[in-house]
């Protein structure tokens, strides 16, 4: 063994290189305050070995990138720690680069002669920004896509060259297959090798001037063992916060060993969707809120210019810290800029908690996550993409169909379906929309029956519409007073197997029977029967053939009548001529739009929260 | 102090292999999830009429199923294809896949004969090596088929290349 290790360092010469490498005279001792380059250095290497893995299963295509991501974090084994690891290291890397800086910068080892390090420090720098950058976009889920779209636009807005570099970036006039394909080549191609090279020169720099050490240093030591036991162990307590993060961070409900934790995964991006909770990372937080205060077109010096000064000034620090106080400049210089990152993240995140939109979109945004994944374990992604998944999905499309076709005149449980309120701008001013026809959440439900049945002029029901005083009006006001309370409970129990719904309670049989008998002969005291006014094919109500004035009741509130009734509420079948405003949807919408937004009035109405057609 | 210097290296030595393994191991084991994914047994499957088939003459067919290829799942969907040859009293299905390399066999009407474009591989209509120095270790695979009324139906198989033994893999 010796013998090959003699002819290995013969032709190598690697024990002289081990000797350099560990035995690098560290004048004052080992120090605690060394750590963070290694710690950097630890942290890469965790990224390039994740980053190597999740490489061989990851896909970059718009159709399979959030696709393979999803297999990646909820099918592959430990998929999702290697993500998390991943994901988190990505985060500790900015924060461990923030503190090597403040760090180079407070010991002065930016000062002669170690400038052309400091320039590899601030270019490794900008390396690790772009890789955080370019990593955000490639699970193409709804945060990473709107995210990055922001930072593309940003750099459109450079002057002269901006929209084509845009161009070139995105890898054409919109986000698509070569946006990933560009953004990975970046990510996993061009800035590794660039920051390999960057930190082999910026570590052969630092070895060749050696640590910055106190003006008098008091003994002398060697970086093997004393620091490099030291170095190990802030690298082990890097590793201890990743594995912490990927187990307690990536889930609300705390310890997750599992796909359920490590790091997030929105829906998939769709471009035709908005997103409201669109932010970039934490760290790019402050420069979010930084252009807020760059309104229209001066936005270039909040986006380019101010940052490209500040650049230049840390660029300049070598120069700077020769001058008299320049030492002291740069240092309050640099924590200047870090309060200023610090205060402007902080001002970010309290808009942002003081902001109902993006809460509601944050909200919107982690229930259509948890369909997606949903939808993708149940019925497996096919090759179009996930996003289809969601496109045919009526519990995802329904709300949205019903804001944008019913909510001008009905209402959800007060809002439009998406959970905010209807409004209009009247004098100029924003105002509640008040609603002109029936609130239909929960409709074909017994509560919903039942509380109709008593009072159709409310305005939950016919309150708003040109049948608040019609016969059905009048009829409860006569009738219902002459109904005991186990006979609206029965007709209200017999309608509500009409609906055909899965999740009702289970009805009393007898109590079914006698209401379809009070449906068909009215009550023992007299009232009316429904039957005189409307019609229902059932065994043991006897049809009369005449023509009736109101809806006929087969099915009621089924995906069937619901169908019916929205496609063309003129038909006989339903008001006739009776119609009060009501559009035939027929015309309105497609088919497929129809069938959404009926399954989920139906699924919705009946509380089907993990509904399938 | 020898004693000292030496716990120091072993924890530097210890925890340095630790903090590479928990990433690289994690790594490992995320990447050998391939291996945990086997195929799926798959039923008969209908592909041709009987009354369509020629007597004597082979003929491709392509088999549709479900395929699920790791995170997609698309039913009725081309998943291999098979040559079906007819005789007088009942049916035989080959798989179009070489046993030696995987290339894809075609029938040549002239020699009357499967012919391997990859390495000059041969076999006669009832799947058995034809030229003496095929570089296939064993004939063509066959494949189990049945025939309902007028439907042939096959158990579509494929199965591992390059060894004498037919062993199937999905």
């Amino acid at each position: 063994m010796s013998k090959l290790r003699d002819w290995l360092d013969h032709r190598t010469g690697y024990r002289h290189l081990r000797f350099k490498l560990i035995h690098e005279r560290i004048p004052g001792g080992p120090k605690w305050r060394y750590v963070w380059g290694s710690s950097l250095a630890f942290t890469f290497t965790v990224q390039l070995l994740t980053g190597f893995f999740l490489w061989t299963a990851y896909s970059p295509s718009a159709q399979t990138a959030w696709e393979s991501v999803y297999f990646i974090q909820h099918h592959m084994q430990l998929g999702w720690f290697v993500r998390g690891l991943h994901h988190y290291a990505s985060q500790a890397m900015v924060v461990l680069l923030a503190l090597h800086l403040l760090q180079v910068v407070i010991a002065g080892a930016y000062r002669p002669p170690r400038e052309v390090n400091w320039w590899l420090g601030l270019s490794l720098m900008f390396v690790v920004l772009g890789l955080a950058l370019t990593g955000y976009l490639l699970p193409w889920d709804e945060k990473g896509y709107w995210a990055t779209q922001v930072t593309t636009k940003i750099i459109g807005i450079v002057p002269i060259f901006g929209p084509t570099l845009e161009h070139l970036l995105v890898g054409g006039p919109a986000y698509g297959h070569h946006t990933l394909t560009r953004f990975f080549a970046f990510h996993a191609g061009l800035l590794p090798t660039l920051l390999v090279l960057i930190l082999v020169a910026h570590v052969a720099l630092f070895r060749r001037h050696g640590v910055t050490h106190p003006k008098n240093p008091q003994g002398e030591t060697t970086f093997w063992p004393e620091q490099a036991l030291r170095d190990t162990l802030a690298c082990l307590g890097v590793l201890l916060v990743l594995v912490g993060l990927v187990v307690w961070g990536g889930s609300e409900k705390g310890f997750v060993f599992g796909p359920e934790g490590g790091a997030s995964l929105q829906a998939p991006a769709d471009a035709s969707n908005p997103y409201p909770a669109a932010r970039p990372e934490w760290y790019f937080l402050f420069l979010y809120q930084f252009l807020k205060y760059f309104p229209g077109e001066t936005e270039v010096y909040g986006a380019i210019v101010i940052p490209c000064v500040m650049i230049g000034v840390l660029v300049l620090f070598p120069f700077l810290g020769r001058l008299q106080w320049g030492h002291a400049f740069c240092v309050g210089m640099t924590f200047a800029l870090l309060t200023g990152v610090l205060f402007l993240s902080v001002a970010a995140i309290q808009e942002d908690k003081a902001d109902f939109l993006y809460q509601k979109g944050v909200a919107d945004a982690q229930r259509k996550a948890r369909r997606a994944i949903e939808l993708a374990h149940s019925e497996g992604i096919p090759t179009e993409g996930a996003v289809q998944l969601l496109r045919r999905d009526p519990l995802t499309q329904g709300p949205t169909l019903f804001r944008d076709n019913c909510a001008t005149c009905h209402r959800w449980d007060g809002h439009d379906g998406t959970g905010l309120p209807v409004v209009e701008i009247r004098n100029g001013k924003k105002a509640p929309m008040p609603p002109s026809a029936s609130d239909l959440a929960g409709f074909g439900r017994q509560e919903w029956t039942s509380e109709f049945l008593k009072d159709p002029s409310a305005a939950r029901f016919f309150g708003n519409t040109e049948h608040k005083d019609g016969e059905m009006a009048e009829w409860s006001k006569e009738n219902i007073p002459l109904m005991s309370r186990e006979e609206i409970d029965a007709v209200v129990a017999f309608l509500a197997t009409q609906s055909q719904a899965a999740k009702i309670p289970p009805a009393d049989p007898d109590l079914v029977l006698r209401g379809a008998e009070v449906f068909a002969f009215g009550s023992w005291e007299g009232a009316q029967a429904c039957s005189e006014c409307h019609t229902l094919k059932h065994p043991d109500i006897p049809m009369s053939g005449e023509e009736v004035p109101a809806p006929d009741l087969t099915d009621y509130a089924s995906k069937a009548w619901l169908y019916g009734m929205i496609t063309d509420p003129t038909h006989p079948e339903y008001y006739g001529e009776r119609n009060d405003r009501m559009p035939k949807f027929s015309e309105r919408l497609t088919p497929q739009e129809l069938q959404l937004l009926i399954e989920w009035m139906w699924a919705e109405a009946h509380s089907l929260t993990s509904y399938r057609p | 102090m020898e004693r000292r210097g030496f716990f120091r290296k072993l924890a530097c030595g210890l925890i340095g292999a630790g903090l590479i393994l928990v990433p690289f191991g994690a790594g490992v084991i995320f990447f050998l999830d391939a291996l945990r994914r086997g195929s799926r047994e798959r039923g008969f499957v209908r592909v041709a009429w009987v009354d369509s088939l020629p007597v004597g003459i082979p003929r491709s067919f392509t088999i549709t199923g479900t395929r699920t290829d790791a995170w997609n799942t698309d039913a009725n969907v081309p998943i291999g294809a098979v040559y079906l040859l007819r005789h007088e009293q009942e049916v035989e299905a080959f798989q179009v896949i070489c046993p030696h390399a995987g290339c894809f066999v075609e029938y040549d009407p002239n020699s009357r004969q499967f012919l391997c474009p990859c390495h000059d591989s041969s076999f006669n209509l009832d799947g058995s090596i034809a030229n003496p120095g095929s570089p296939s270790a064993r004939g063509l695979d066959k494949l189990e088929v049945k025939v309902q009324g007028t439907d042939v139906l096959v158990r579509y198989q494929e199965f591992q290349q390059g060894i004498r033994e037919k062993i199937a893999v999905s």
